[in-house]
């Protein structure tokens, strides 16, 4: 036996050998009063049996067994089993740390059948010292929402052999970049997308050299690069809540944009438009396509119109598709009536808003931005009958019709002026029981009742009301005298002085006229220009018929007593 | 008892026969309207005829056609409108004589129950508007000649109907 404190390290090597009845132990004992670690190596031709590091108590003997571990095929540190023909080999042992004169070791071999048993003591110039280290994967690529498991080793070696690794159990792990990633553990789990490198940090052995042997210690540091990716979003829907309710033009129409039914898809597009009231704001909702499929992950989402963000969403996204709601924007998009076809641009932030990265785009969209809520039923004819649908093409024509103005007279007199531009008028013309938007329709012509009842229409689509006022020539408000102009085919009950325009001849002989009064005041979408001139009339049955102004017509059409035919060609 | 099914068979026929016999359905007068203008200005290599409006409900049914030939533009607006009685078609051409801004234009008698024209050179616009029975239309064309030759064969088309 070595007395400990005289030996040259804590660390030395036996021959082993377990064939017959031979038995080989190693004693290690911790001479300390402290605990202690130590590692081992069986070594034999072909293989080597690592112990990893093994903890010995204050004053504890541990005992290695060759032939138990072998005939129990007891795996080591890493899973590598003693192959039960392997009769003989070596055994290295070392204390860790850089302290000497720790532990000390012997072997004993005994054979029942060959009468021997021999206990010897070997001891090493110096401890084992460490060789190499490093993570278990020379690199790692996790998806969002995913996370890598980590092992340290360490590879050791004494003046003769490099021995094979054995992990670290609990070293110090650090990730370069917290914002990509974090670890714990050994446990790596993503923050958002990004690279970092995961660091395993110990103290190991060290010796300046075998000759002189002085341990000393160094802090190892082996890292793995890891890369977190983030996966392919992309917007493949988008649509709007809290809008406006239209109805695709012609009638019946069917109704578009009702609940979560998106105006736009990224594929078979169904180009859909939606109406909002100026000065509101607007409520999406979105649909992304996810790959790979993702666990639950909360995010950030925005929203950008140009270079402005316009609305921001915290969400949680997973699976392979996601739909957002409620994405509000924080300020209203538009302060006037108008047609807009804004393309939004989507972001994502894994990682609080620190950093965004893009999902896509939606549109363009069709948005109309009315007035007000728009008033209900929007359009009549001039038959009476009324039509309780909001039709897109009312609020293309009366949005582009009013082409950003914000005050109420501008936008009505925008309106006005584009109905007169839109629609030839005709005074002979009459759409009677027929929806005033079918003006639109070729020949696009009309009388001043499709006018004035087209006009009105597209006010109230965008929240504006309006009165259509006839007038005519009767002998009260329930009478109108007609007469005989020359010998056309022409029954007027006035005429006025008015110039040639479109349909309408010069000073024109009318039944009756129609006009609309909307925000106290008149107006005449047949001429486009203000009433009031119109209103003088030339002439009436007899010349003495008095003008009549309502906003009902008249129920009883009466020839002139005495019939009154005018000179007029 | 034969003799008695027979005699009830016959009975029957003859109280649903004035009535079976002259209604015609909408959309039989529909279509065969239709055919007229098609007929009547048939697609061409010198001829254009597109169909710009058409609705069809219930009741009553609008087409508008644009005829383009050697250059120049004529439209043609076919209004049809199928009451559930005389009366309601009456009531019809009431109301639409209200409508028209130049009036309902003169009378005439050569046409239906009931009938009135109106025609412009200036501006190449006549229209006719006449109820037979419970049908109204409202045509409209370049010339009276184009308005007056459609509204004599719609009108030789629709059958007669008892009150």
């Amino acid at each position: 036996m070595f007395d400990p404190e005289n030996m040259p390290a804590s660390a030395g090597g036996f021959p082993w050998k377990a064939d017959g009845d031979f038995r080989t132990l190693v004693y290690i004992k911790n001479e300390t009063d402290t605990e202690r670690e130590y590692t081992a190596y069986l070594t034999y031709e072909g293989g080597q049996y690592v112990s990893g590091i093994r903890k010995i108590k204050p004053h504890e003997t541990v005992a290695i067994d060759f032939r138990t571990i072998r005939d129990e095929q007891i795996p080591d540190v890493n899973g590598v089993l003693i192959p039960l023909n392997v009769e003989h080999g070596q055994i290295a042992w070392s204390a860790r740390g850089i302290e000497t004169r720790v532990m000390s070791g012997r072997s004993e071999q005994i054979s029942l059948s060959g009468g021997v048993a021999s206990t010897y003591a070997c001891y090493s110039c110096c401890i084992m010292r460490h060789y190499s280290s490093g993570v278990s994967q020379t690199a790692e690529t996790i998806n969002i929402g995913g996370s890598a498991t980590f092992t340290a080793w360490q590879r050791d070696e004494n003046c003769e052999t490099v021995f094979s690794p054995y992990p670290i159990e609990s070293p110090s792990w650090t990730s370069s970049n917290s914002t990509a990633a974090s670890v714990d553990g050994g446990v790596a789990t993503e923050n958002s997308p990004g690279s970092a490198n995961i660091q395993a940090g110990w103290w190991t052995n060290e010796t300046i050299g075998y000759e002189v042997c002085e341990p000393s210690s160094q802090y190892v540091t082996p890292y793995v690069p890891l890369t977190v990716l983030a996966p392919t979003i992309q917007v493949t829907e988008a649509g709007f809540v809290d809008d406006h309710p239209l109805h695709k033009w012609p009638p019946p129409g069917t109704a578009i944009d009702t609940g979560y039914t998106p105006t736009w898809k990224i594929s078979n597009n169904p180009d859909n438009p939606v109406a909002y009231t100026k000065g509101t704001n607007i409520n999406m909702f979105a649909k992304f396509s996810i790959t790979p499929s993702l666990v639950p992950r909360n995010v950030k989402i925005r929203v950008k119109n140009g270079s402005t963000v316009i609305a921001n969403k915290d969400a949680e996204i997973a699976g392979t598709t996601t739909t957002i709601i409620d994405i509000n924007t924080t300020s209203p998009l538009e302060s006037t009536v108008k047609k807009t076809t804004p393309t939004f641009d989507w972001e994502i932030s894994y990682n609080d808003g620190t950093t965004w990265s893009s999902i896509g785009s939606s549109g363009p969209h069709t948005m109309y931005w009315t007035y007000s809520t728009p008033l209900g039923p929007p359009f009549a004819n001039d038959f009476g009958g009324s039509y309780g649908e909001i039709y897109d093409l009312a609020l293309e024509k009366a949005t582009v019709y009013g082409n950003g103005a914000s005050d109420l007279d501008t936008i009505i007199g925008s309106i006005n002026t584009g109905v007169e531009a839109a629609v030839s008028y005709q005074p002979a013309l009459g759409l009677g029981n027929q929806h005033p938007m079918d003006a639109y329709s070729s020949p696009n012509q009309g009388n001043c009742s499709d006018h004035t009842h087209l006009l009105r229409g597209l006010l109230r689509s965008v929240g504006i009301d309006g009165t259509i006022t006839y007038i005519w020539a009767g002998t009260n408000s329930s009478t109108l005298t007609y007469y005989q102009r020359g010998s056309t085919t022409n029954t007027p009950s006035f005429q006025i002085t008015k110039g040639q325009h479109e349909g309408a001849e010069a000073n024109p002989h009318f039944f009756y006229h129609s006009v609309i009064k909307a925000n106290n005041n008149w107006y005449d979408p047949s001429y486009g220009e203000a009433p009031l001139s119109i209103f003088t009339l030339a002439e009436t049955a007899n010349n003495n018929t008095p003008r009549q102004v309502h906003e009902t017509k008249w129920s009883t059409p009466a020839p002139s007593d005495p019939f009154f035919s005018c000179p007029h060609p | 008892m034969k003799e008695i099914l027979v005699t009830f068979v016959v009975i029957a026929f003859s109280a649903c026969f004035p009535t079976c016999a002259v209604a015609q359905a909408f959309s039989e007068i529909r279509k065969k309207a239709v055919g007229m203008v098609e007929a009547k200005y048939p697609e061409s290599g010198v001829r254009i005829r597109e169909l710009t409006l058409k609705r069809e409900e219930d009741k009553q049914a609008f087409y508008n056609w644009r005829i383009i030939q050697n250059g120049k533009q004529d439209w043609i607006v076919l209004k049809i409108f199928y009451g559930g009685s005389i009366e309601e078609a009456v009531k019809f051409m009431e109301v639409s004589n209200s409508n028209i801004q130049v009036g309902p234009g003169l009378k005439r008698r050569d046409l239906g129950d009931e009938a009135y024209f109106f025609e412009d050179a200036r501006t190449e616009f006549a229209r006719i508007r006449f109820r037979k029975a419970n049908v109204y239309l409202d045509i409209q064309a370049s010339s009276l000649a184009e308005a007056e030759e459609l509204a004599r064969n719609i009108d030789k088309f629709i059958k007669k109907r008892r009150r």
